[in-house]
């Protein structure tokens, strides 16, 4: 009988720094499993988004490393990004593109066959509900439909690594609900999410785990059930920890 | 079966749709009069333009010798002239494309070799730059092909090669920007290079006007002649590729080709990181912006005057914006002060009617500015006082800071002739006056439930029309009387050539090339 496989981390960071006029990122460390949803939280400021684009492979990080899947980023980002695929807060959309001709130039860099790429462009169309408006050009769309088609494409090509820097900003609820079990859909078949969010309700129902970043330093790490017993007396919710941990974080600095 | 198209040629064809598109918008497809009527003004302008041309040519054409030695080294200083101007005009849109919100972000994070994506921006740039300029010159070039021979078909592939060399000169120079100053000071540092360069060469071409300008220029014209040894020289090239010489077009062409093949490989990875910061600069600069937006209301006009200008004070691309605009006021305000002199009072009050068109230019950034700061129709149409106070109170801070700006050249004017300075400032008026009902109606579409698009866009839009029609009209007019160059664009082209080539004999030989 064959030995197992080792379990390679879907995210592994080391001692990963970044510092712009201040340290923004400090000697940070995560690991992330694959299949899991990790929801990174923090204040404004926290050092989440420059931490996902350190990730995304769209910023050098000034020390550490970031191997997605145990592919070295820094030497081999090409291979890394094949299997990522990166969502920002305000997604960019070409206006004069409409959504089948985006998704299409996504599938095109992501070298995905047109005739798969098609089928799966139907597919999250009809989900999301963007059928009616696929040959229509993205400049009119409002920021929610945007969102919708930066969802779309960043799903075309199937990512193994999907990173999502608050994926729900202007959607209505209905809209979010789809999103959410679109996501958990996601999450069963195997791939791996990491989200930021500010909404905590989601962190809380939808995350594999969580970790809560505070000016740089993950402050605390673990699902919700775990913070709920070492930061907030086995109650509360997840916005009673947070403000607790942040308030705490807060007065010792 | 359907194949994978290589993803360069994607890339390409991508950046290639967005660049046919950029001028239409989803709804020209509900409204085709909008652009058939768009294309007819061009057919008709064009047509004129051309008919004109011929008429020109056809009184005083005679084919004359064999381009001399002089003639070269003049039309190669045009083309240098022309590849600064080109690469000026090109750097402004190298900045806004580095500077777009989250496009690199979308581009770098796909799995792409970063040469491919250097290398389809630089190709479409490099194609794209050319459309413009030959059709600008197509009515000249066209008459040299009708009356001189099919050779002179070589112009067009040197004007296409010549602006295709002026953008990647321009991305170079962006890189080089970047790589000294950073992410935050290359956007402003690089409009304010442009701004300057396109005032140093606008001012250049008046060089030759003052007494001492002569004498600089003829030592110059000495070292030149000096430099350039023989008409078959590699420097002299790009002229005789002008002049019909297709080895040396297909010369040209190899430089271009070879420039690109030498700049991916070597400046692809800087070029990320210069379009990955800059496009996160911009961001932090918008939130930024946003944030000034957000000002307290309180209903009074000091309280709105003084926002406006703190709002102008803290943003360095109007200044640079503004810095350009001033370029253009300085020929016109120079002719009229020519036409005052030599007595030609007729120049004077047409040009002072092209002064108008000026200040159109001078307010156009400040009241893109006042009008639409990202997030401020909103804010203001929600606080409690009237729209006209409001609307008035933007015309007000537009029309004092564009005037301040046009105050030199219109006191250059008043001090020469006080009625054409009285009509200058006149026209200054009106010019501002139009322009803020057309940014007035792009106020009421921002906020739709107050839209009155139907009144405002039309008459401003018109009133506009009739005074570019009158500027147009009067410049051309001048421009004919002297027996100059028939279109308008080419003005500032040839008044630096003039500086450059100052000497009447010299200016009279390459003239006869181009104007037969």
């Amino acid at each position: 009988m064959d030995a197992p496989l080792p379990q390679v981390d879907a995210l592994a960071i080391r001692g990963l720094k970044k510092s712009f006029d201040k340290p923004v990122v400090k000697d940070l460390n995560l690991q992330v499993h694959p299949g899991e949803l990790y929801a990174l939280l923090g204040s404004n400021g926290a050092g989440k988004t420059t931490t996902l684009r350190m990730v995304a492979g769209l910023m050098a990080p000034d020390v550490g490393t970031v191997q997605i899947f145990g592919i070295d980023c820094e030497k081999h980002p090409l291979a890394a990004r094949a299997v990522t695929a990166w969502v920002p807060d305000e997604p960019m959309i070409y206006d004069k593109l409409t959504p089948y001709e985006y998704m299409a130039l996504i599938a095109g860099l992501w070298s995905v066959k047109p005739s798969l790429a098609a089928q799966r462009t139907d597919e999250l169309f009809t989900i999301l509900g963007l059928n009616d408006v696929a040959n229509q050009r993205c400049e009119a769309f409002s920021r929610g439909m945007k969102q919708k088609v930066a969802l779309a494409g960043a799903l075309v090509h199937e990512p193994r690594l999907l990173l999502l820097d608050e994926p729900l900003t202007g959607l209505d609820a209905a809209m979010a609900r789809i999103v959410k079990d679109l996501l958990d859909a996601r999450v069963r078949g195997g791939a791996t999410i990491i989200l930021t969010t500010h909404i905590l309700e989601v962190a809380e129902r939808m995350a594999s785990r969580i970790g809560i970043l505070h000016h740089g330093e993950l402050v605390a790490e673990g699902t919700f059930s775990q913070l709920q017993a070492r930061f907030g007396g086995g109650k509360g919710s997840l916005e009673d920890v947070f403000v607790d941990l942040v308030t705490d974080a807060r007065s010792a600095a | 079966m359907t194949l994978q198209r290589p993803r360069l040629v994607l890339l390409l064809d991508h950046e290639f749709r967005l660049w046919r598109r950029r001028f239409s918008s989803s709804t020209d497809s509900k409204r085709p009069w909008y652009l058939s009527r768009f294309l007819l003004f061009l057919a008709v302008f064009y047509v004129a333009a051309q008919a004109g041309d011929f008429a020109l040519m056809w009184s005083t054409h005679a084919t004359g010798p064999q381009p001399t030695f002089a003639q070269l080294v003049g039309v190669d200083l045009l083309i240098v002239a022309f590849l600064v101007f080109v690469t000026i005009t090109e750097l402004s849109f190298v900045i806004a494309r580095a500077y777009m919100r989250g496009e690199a972000d979308l581009l770098y994070a796909a799995p792409i070799p970063p040469d491919l994506i250097f290398a389809s921006r630089l190709i479409r740039g490099a194609i794209g730059a050319a459309p413009t300029w030959l059709l600008l010159l197509s009515p000249i070039v066209n008459g040299y092909i009708v009356f001189d021979g099919f050779r002179y078909v070589s112009i067009y592939v040197t004007i296409f090669l010549i602006s295709g060399l002026a953008h990647i000169f321009a991305n170079l120079l962006l890189l080089a920007v970047y790589q000294g100053l950073g992410p935050r000071h290359t956007k402003s540092v690089g409009n304010l290079m442009a701004g300057l360069a396109l005032v140093s060469f606008i001012f250049a071409s008046q060089f030759a006007r003052f007494p001492w300008g002569l004498k600089i220029i003829a030592r110059l014209d000495a070292a030149l002649s000096a430099y350039a040894c023989n008409a078959q020289g590699w420097p002299l090239a790009p002229a005789r590729a002008l002049l019909g010489s297709f080895p040396d077009t297909f010369a040209v062409a190899v430089l271009g080709i070879g420039l690109v093949a030498v700049a991916v490989p070597l400046f692809s990875r800087a070029y990320e990181r210069m379009m990955l910061d800059c496009g996160q600069a911009h961001e932090s600069s918008t939130r930024r912006h946003r944030a000034r937006a957000q000002l307290p209301i309180r209903g009074l006009r000091l309280t709105l005057l003084r926002k406006e200008f703190a709002a102008m004070r803290r943003n360095p691309t109007l200044w640079v914006q503004l810095l350009s605009s001033t370029a253009y006021i300085i020929p016109a305000g120079m002719s009229i002060g020519r036409g005052m002199f030599s007595g030609d009072h007729f120049d004077s009050a047409m040009l002072a009617a092209m002064l108008a068109f000026m200040s159109v230019t001078a307010s156009s950034p400040v009241m893109q500015l006042v009008f639409l700061n990202e997030g401020a129709p909103e804010l203001m149409a929600t606080a409690p006082m009237p729209r006209s106070f409001d609307l008035g109170c933007k015309w007000q801070i537009s029309a004092l800071f564009t005037l301040g700006f046009l105050s030199i050249p219109l006191a250059l004017v008043t001090w020469l002739s006080p009625i054409a300075g009285l009509a200058g400032l006149l026209f200054c008026l009106i010019g501002i006056a139009c322009h803020a009902i057309v940014y007035i109606s792009f106020v009421d579409q921002a906020v739709p439930y107050r839209n009155s698009k139907k009144m405002h866009l039309p008459l401003g839009a018109g009133l506009l029309t009739i005074l570019l029609a009158i500027t147009m009209g009067a410049l051309a007019f001048t421009m004919m009387r002297h027996s100059w160059f028939t279109l308008a664009p080419l003005l500032v082209l040839l008044a630096t050539f003039g500086a450059l080539v100052p000497t009447s004999k010299r200016r009279k030989l390459v003239l006869s090339v181009f104007n037969a």
